[in-house]
């Protein structure tokens, strides 16, 4: 969906004020050259699942109408990355509509698999949340699908996606989806810690 | 239908959810961030290993080119002109 321009808060790692974000539509010229600035050369030198992800070939290679590309911009870097399908997929019981996330990654120095003091926080839960609000636009009632690389899957685990094990049609990745109680609970921010 | 901007409760609820995983999970190595990615020859290693090679293999190869296409100071037959060649000739 174009033109969207939301003013988000990232916290800061080192506990100061939060710092003013936003969430946006990717933008090739400023994220992609980021990302191949400044993330890959981090994780190249990592073990991190997404090492291997080129974004610059994912947003040439990706371009349906249904596709999504979301980043959020924060200390003019791009803190996050994610790209969704709002169609062709649908949930495993009920062959209902929904939203699925094809890949979602945020900056290497926002990782505590990499750093000591990451800087931010919240860059993955807002992008999720955007996707359950997109879920709910489009009338799909907060529902969401994805695979999860191994090293993300204790963090779904923990939002409460039901867990639908390894799908050997994803390389034995790990289908997640978010019923529709648990995604509204997710995007509004209530019980399901 | 669920506002964008997210709630302040919102940020509440992903903030203490956030720490509550971020406790179960390790912390990684204390990577110099700004000083990664101003040196490339830190976060590119081997490409950098690769520069030097091909700009150590170029002048090697350039060298060898030269001296193909040049006479030698040292070539025997030039030792032997101005050995052969007549005194009086060269002093005039």
């Amino acid at each position: 969906m174009s033109g969207t321009k939301i003013d988000v808060f990232l916290s800061p790692r080192d506990g100061s004020d939060p710092v003013r974000a936003i969430l946006r539509d990717l933008q090739p010229e400023i994220d992609i050259a980021n990302w191949r600035n400044t993330w890959k050369p981090l994780l190249e030198k990592s073990e991190e699942d997404d090492r291997a992800w080129d974004w610059g070939a994912k947003f040439m290679n990706y371009h349906y109408t249904s596709d999504e590309y979301y980043a959020i911009e924060c200390e003019e870097r791009t803190q996050g990355l994610m790209l969704l399908d709002t169609d062709f997929h649908r949930t495993r019981e009920g062959q209902k509509n929904l939203v699925y996330v094809h890949f979602l990654a945020t900056a290497p120095w926002n990782r505590k698999q990499l750093m000591k003091t990451p800087r931010f926080s919240l860059v993955g839960p807002l992008l999720l949340r955007h996707a359950l609000v997109r879920s709910e636009e489009l009338g799909y009632r907060f529902r969401l699908g994805l695979h999860s690389l191994p090293g993300s899957e204790t963090w779904y685990e923990r939002l409460r996606l039901k867990d639908y094990g390894p799908d050997e049609t994803c390389g034995g990745l790990k289908y997640f989806e978010f019923t529709e109680e648990g995604g509204r609970a997710f995007a509004i921010g209530e019980g399901q810690k | 239908m669920i506002s964008r901007t997210p709630s302040p409760q919102w940020y509440r609820f992903a903030t203490e959810l956030e720490h509550t995983i971020d406790t179960d999970l390790s912390s990684g190595p204390d990577i110099d961030l700004e000083a990664t990615l101003r040196n490339p020859f830190a976060t590119n290693g081997y490409r950098g290993a690769w520069f030097l090679a091909g700009a150590l293999a170029a002048g090697a190869l350039g060298v060898i080119y030269y001296c193909a296409t040049h006479d030698s100071p040292f070539a025997e037959e030039r030792w032997r002109e101005v050995r052969e060649k007549p005194r009086h000739a060269v002093q005039g």
